[in-house]
């Protein structure tokens, strides 16, 4: 809450002085509300553009809000009371510890009345079959707990609603959640086995250590709820008495995990978290425990706060096209108000307003506007908000869909009425500061402003400030290598040269050239840019300064345009005199005509660079199989209990798996620290490693997206990584991308170097020489599998890769592996129909922003509706002209239509050339190996812009129709009537 | 009152150069009721834009009550308006939103007067004008002359040092023209308030006691109407 005062304030305080002006000077006041009442038909038009804004703002907030309420609660029915976690963690997983360390850790913490209860806990993960059923399940927890101490942590609720502590938990018997007896078909009385590899190692030879593979039944007791503790982890758990487990898994004495519950309820006691965590920490180094403690809810909260952000920050980022396009509209809004009461002003200038006087009014007439564009706007967004999460819910929800509960803060609708005010405020601020500027004499003549042919000082003093600004941001763009600077700098300072040069020749050439600069610059035919680091924002600036680009050059070239068009469209005769009229108008309203433009121009740019993105995904579906599969069909992991000695065997022994592969890799993975040479220690994070066999290294096709250049080919590069332990691999969520977010936790080139720690705790460099295309099905450090087993103990694979003979279907194979490798826990997944399925939800995604940025053609839409409306009014003399000239009825309306297409479509051309070039710049860079021009114009989705754009465009007709139809009914007589 | 010396105004309009005044001198005593007369775009608005400080000069002088324009700055030659001089233009002279006493009370109430007496002060001057009874109408529910005439309060409702008037009476038939002008006359000789009228109507003209004609940005002739 206390993040929205500063935004209630600030719009508190604009209304306020708004007021307290309005109350020292009523007429004004009574002058703004006058006219506005003056324009009715008007301001419905208003309140839609302005409104687009705030509803971009607010849908982006509520789907954060949506999405924190929805990983925030996860985090809550996961770890329900438990707080803390006190463990040792080993690469492959929590390592057991002797029950005193709890007893310890009990006496030490019972003086800290934060904490309301502590735990002894242990927690395996292992594969389970119903015998009742036959029905397996790879991933269950069991959890063995004291139902004595356990209490503290709530009780267990049986479906009929009772709730008990399970003291009546004798060895043998257990108590399992809901979602586990659902996926074995469990009911109370079934008898469950489970499976537990343990192995004692052998000090001469630690490659052979001696297995003991364990299985112990269990008979149902209860079945409980999916709810408070039974629902650990959301998984499927099965919950034992403490020493039944301690038989079970061979480890007298000994427990895995401590867990801790800080006093307060589920969502109340992680405010303690920081207190808790250092007194458990005092305890444990003064007692020289190896243990360490886990701060499980406050990190996933945390994650879920960031994660919300990030999804709210994608939205909210897209949405600015639409904003800046709300702006542009505000502004051209104002600027055709100030030119319709340009004689009026001029009277109230003459007879003793000052500027200042014009601009309250103004404000005070922005400011009633803004309150009901900023509410409405509000909800609009909820609206729309709601409508995407209903759209995420149907995207990831399979088949059927799921569904996404919809939550909103209060906070956030104010938050983004309160933003949304401020922007359209300021906006009209300006805005009425540069209307309010007016030659009296000629506003009272209603002389047109004479146009500018020679640099004011106005122009001198806007034109050193942007050489400057660009000087400093290219150099800082330089110096940093941030793409934003680097590329932002060299057009400002275009700009700002070509008002310089204004001074001494005529403005035409200098913002000709300083246009036609822009766009080459951005488009960046020489590929400057490439090792830059970028995100999001460069999407938005590339766009802005295309456009901007565009604009310009077009304006300043205006009668060359008219010209061509003329000569395009103007073979018949009779055309002649419509189109010359109709195309008269924008050119002499240019500062109208540029905004309108560009408002356009920059919609239908985003879409068409989104809808050229999506194109690119759906091609770029064949080559992922190519880039993701690495020529496997199948990938599989085993549970890290249950190992894996010898996969082949098995498999050859099978009668239904012995042919089935052409290829087998077993893979062991490891989780330890990583962090980035060079950065904090403090930054590492927890990263797999992957060790390879040799077969892998000899028989894999995976792409990579960079290789170091010391290497001529992919077989170098694995030979490398075999040879030697400190050159490593990387998964494909490691590299940066322009123009996108990042997802991944590390971001590194190829020659970057990773410190990895091993399992004494001491950490060794390893350079990144590779890194691969692949990133939907692994993610890891990809090293050799002595590496593993020497410096993190990880002696088994648990992961696995299969290439599947041509005969076989993959998906029989797929599920012969399950059944087969059941007491390992072998889960398989097949490659080429989650590639898919993957894809498929990339592409909604696609579709569903490119929606979310078409919004923002409402206030293109909005904006050229209003032009028509108002350029109607203002010709109607001119109109009763032409008709007493001889101009027919459809003759009139037709000049009108023709002018609104001109706009149309000259913007909705501009933003599809100017999206479609950008897009070709993008390809480049999604494409690691380039792209072929005709490969890129037979990418561009055709039918699908053509859709996009007639639809804007009939829209836009349809909303101007009406008034072209009005001013064809104006009669010839109305020229010679004066109007006052 | 007002005081010009060698009034040069050019207008530049790209290449196109008009010497709309070419040396004006004159002074305008206290009082006094002086008509412009002259073709159309011979200089006459110019001037009067001119000498009102509404717009700028080329060259030349121009002082107010002993101050040169010059030297005042753009809210001081606003405030200036607002509280001693009077406007009425030949259209667009009201503001649409406002109704008739709003339009007059609008100087008094921009040169910061109490809005009570602001209104006191306009309803009066609208029934000197003769429009008691439509005071609460909007310009557009109003005749050309009735609009006129609430130009004409507004202009007087400061009780100005000094009024201009550029063809008020270019919209008005005949006889309007001729109760309008009648009505200013009325208004200097009782209230002894300067006008400035511009017109290009003779029989408008000659109703005042001093009459300039301008030919081509110049003084061609000044004389005093023989009504007198
Ligand atoms: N804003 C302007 N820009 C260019 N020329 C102007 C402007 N205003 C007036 N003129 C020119 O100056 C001359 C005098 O105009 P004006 O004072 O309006 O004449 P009058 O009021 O006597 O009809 C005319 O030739 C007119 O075309
Ligand atoms: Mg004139």
């Amino acid at each position: 809450m206390t993040d929205i005062i500063l935004p209630i304030v600030l719009v508190g305080i604009i209304i306020l002085v708004v007021i307290i002006f309005g109350v020292t000077n009523r007429i004004i006041f009574k002058m703004a509300t006058r006219n506005i009442k003056r324009r009715r038909a008007n301001v419905a038009i208003v309140v839609a553009g302005l409104l687009v804004g705030t509803a971009i703002i607010s849908s982006s907030l509520v789907v954060g809000d949506t999405m924190r309420y929805i990983f925030e609660k996860d985090v809550y029915d996961r770890l329900d009371l438990i707080d803390e976690v006190v463990a040792s963690h080993s690469p492959q997983g929590y390592a057991y510890f002797n029950y005193s360390h709890y007893t310890i850790l009990n006496n030490g913490l019972s003086a800290q009345d934060k904490i309301d209860g502590i735990s002894p806990i242990i927690m395996e993960t292992v594969p389970v079959l119903n015998q009742n059923t036959s029905m397996p399940e790879s991933r269950v927890n069991i959890i063995g707990f004291d139902p004595d101490i356990d209490r503290d942590f709530g009780l267990f609720i049986d479906v009929n609603g009772t709730s008990f502590d399970g003291s009546n938990l004798y060895s043998n018997y257990t108590i399992m959640n809901q979602r586990c007896a659902e996926e074995l078909e469990a009911e109370v009385g079934n008898e469950v086995v489970i499976y537990y590899t343990t192995y004692i190692f052998n000090p001469q030879d630690p490659m052979k250590p001696t297995m003991i593979h364990m299985n112990t039944t269990l008979k149902i007791l209860h079945i409980v709820k999916n709810e408070g503790k039974a629902n650990y982890q959301s998984g499927m758990n099965l919950f034992v008495a403490l020493d039944a487990a301690q038989t079970m898994f061979n480890k007298n004495d000994q427990i895995n995990m401590i867990k801790i519950s800080n006093e307060g309820g589920v969502e109340e006691g992680v405010i303690y978290t920081d207190t808790v965590k250092k007194d458990v920490e005092d305890i444990i180094q003064q007692q020289e425990l190896n243990l360490e403690v886990y701060t499980v809810k406050q990190d996933g909260l945390e994650d879920a706060e960031k994660f919300s952000e990030m999804i709210s920050e994608i939205f909210s980022i897209m949405g600015i096209f639409s904003i800046i396009a709300g702006v542009l509209l505000i502004v051209n809004i104002f600027v055709m108000l100030a030119e319709e009461r340009k004689s009026e002003m001029g009277i109230a200038r003459a007879i003793g307003m000052k500027r200042r006087h014009l601009v309250q009014m103004f404000l005070f007439e922005g400011l009633i506007y803004a309150v009901i564009a900023a509410f409405i706007g509000a909800f609009v967004g909820l609206g729309i908000a709601y409508l995407l999460i209903l759209a995420f819910g149907t995207i990831f929800g399979g088949g059927g869909g799921i569904e996404i509960p919809f939550h909103f803060e209060l906070s956030s609708i104010i938050m983004a009425f309160c933003i949304g005010l401020t922007i359209t405020f300021i906006t009209v601020f300006l805005a009425s500061w540069i209307v309010s500027k007016l030659n009296i004499v000629r506003a009272i003549r209603n002389i047109p402003e004479p146009s500018i042919t020679k640099a004011t000082s106005r122009h001198i003093i806007l034109g050193v400030f942007l050489t400057i600004i660009g000087v400093i941001m290219t150099h800082i763009g330089v110096s940093d290598l941030s793409a934003i600077n680097f590329m932002t700098g060299p057009c400002l300072l275009l700009l700002g040269a070509a008002m310089l040069v204004m001074r001494i020749i005529s403005p035409r050439l200098p913002f000709s050239i300083a246009g036609i600069g822009i766009i080459i610059w951005i488009l960046q035919p020489f590929e400057l840019v490439s090792d830059m680091t970028g995100g999001m924002e460069m999407f938005i600036m590339s766009g802005v300064m295309l456009v901007t680009g565009a604009i310009i050059v077009v304006m300043f070239n205006s009668d060359l345009v008219l010209r061509i068009l003329t000569k395009i469209f103007g073979r018949r005769k009779s055309t002649v005199p419509i189109l010359k009229t109709a195309l008269s108008y924008p050119m002499k309203k240019k500062f109208r005509t540029g905004m309108t433009l560009a408002m356009f121009s920059l919609i239908i740019f985003t879409v068409a660079v989104i809808s050229m993105i999506t194109s690119m995904q759906t091609d770029y579906i064949e080559g992922a199989f190519e880039e993701q599969s690495g020529g496997y069909d199948i990938i599989a992991f085993t549970n890290q209990n249950t190992p894996l000695i010898d996969i082949r065997t098995i498999i050859n022994n099978s009668a239904n798996l012995t042919h089935a592969f052409t290829e087998t890799s077993a893979l062991s993975v490891a989780y330890t620290d990583v962090y980035v040479y060079g950065q904090d220690q403090n930054e590492s994070v927890m990263y797999p490693i992957i060790g390879v066999d040799d077969e892998f290294i000899d028989q894999n096709d995976y792409t990579f997206y960079s290789i170091a250049s010391e290497y001529d080919d992919h077989q170098e590069i694995w030979k490398a990584v075999k040879d030697n332990s400190s050159l490593v691999v990387i998964d494909g969520n490691a590299v940066t991308q322009q123009y996108g977010p990042h997802f991944g936790s590390v971001k590194l080139s190829v020659g970057d170097k990773i410190v990895v720690r091993n399992r004494t705790g001491q950490y060794s460099n390893k350079t990144v020489i590779g890194i691969l295309d692949q990133s939907f099905f692994f993610m890891g450090i990809i090293t050799t599998q002595e590496f593993l087993s020497e410096e993190l103990g990880i002696q088994f694979p648990s992961m696995y890769l299969f290439d599947i003979a041509e005969e076989r279907d993959v998906k029989s194979v797929s599920h012969e592996l399950k059944k087969e490798f059941i007491t390992y826990g072998m889960e398989t997944t097949e490659i080429r129909d989650t590639i898919k399925e993957i894809m498929k939800q990339m592409t909604s995604i696609m579709t569903l922003m490119e929606a979310y940025l078409g919004l923002g053609l409402f206030v293109g839409i909005a904006g050229l509706g209003i032009i028509t409306l108002r350029s109607v009014k203002e010709r109607r003399q001119e109109i009763g002209v032409m008709r007493a000239i001889g101009f027919k009825k459809g003759m009139v309306a037709k000049s009108f239509l023709i002018e609104i297409s001109f706009i149309a479509l000259l913007g909705i051309a501009i933003g599809v050339i100017l999206g479609i070039s950008l897009s070709y710049h993008i390809t480049n860079e999604f494409y690691p190996s380039g792209v072929s021009l005709s490969k890129f114009i037979s990418l561009i989705p055709w039918a699908h812009i053509l859709i996009i754009t007639t639809f804007a465009y009939i829209t836009t007709l349809l909303c101007t129709v009406s008034s072209a139809l009005r001013a064809s009914k104006i009669p010839p007589a109305e020229a010679l009537r004066y109007v006052g | 009152m007002v005081e010009a010396k060698n009034v040069h105004k050019v207008y530049e309009i790209g290449s196109l150069r008009v010497d709309a005044l070419q040396g004006i001198d004159l002074t305008i005593k206290k009082g006094e009721m002086i008509s412009v007369m002259g073709p159309s775009g011979c200089g006459k608005t110019t001037l009067l834009n001119c000498l009102s400080g509404l717009d700028d000069l080329t060259k030349g002088i121009v002082k107010i009550e002993g101050v040169s324009l010059a030297e005042m700055s753009d809210n001081k030659k606003t405030e200036y308006r607002a509280r001693r001089m009077g406007f009425i233009f030949q259209a667009y002279n009201l503001l649409p939103v406002l109704t008739a006493v709003e339009n007059t009370e609008l100087p008094l109430l921009l040169s910061g007067c109490n809005q009570k007496k602001a209104r006191i002060k306009a309803l009066k001057v609208l029934k000197l004008v003769g429009l008691e009874g439509r005071e609460h109408h909007k310009p557009a529910e109003l005749s050309g002359g009735e609009q006129q005439r609430v130009a004409i309060a507004r202009s007087l409702v400061n009780d100005p040092a000094i009024v201009w008037a550029d063809e008020l009476t270019g919209n008005l038939d005949a006889e309007t023209s001729q109760q309008i002008m009648a009505l200013l006359c009325k208004l200097n000789k009782e209230n002894k308030q300067t006008f400035v009228v511009v017109t290009h109507d003779v029989s408008i003209g000659e109703m005042a006691d001093r009459v300039l004609k301008l030919r081509d940005g110049v003084i061609e002739k000044e004389y005093k109407p023989f009504h007198q």
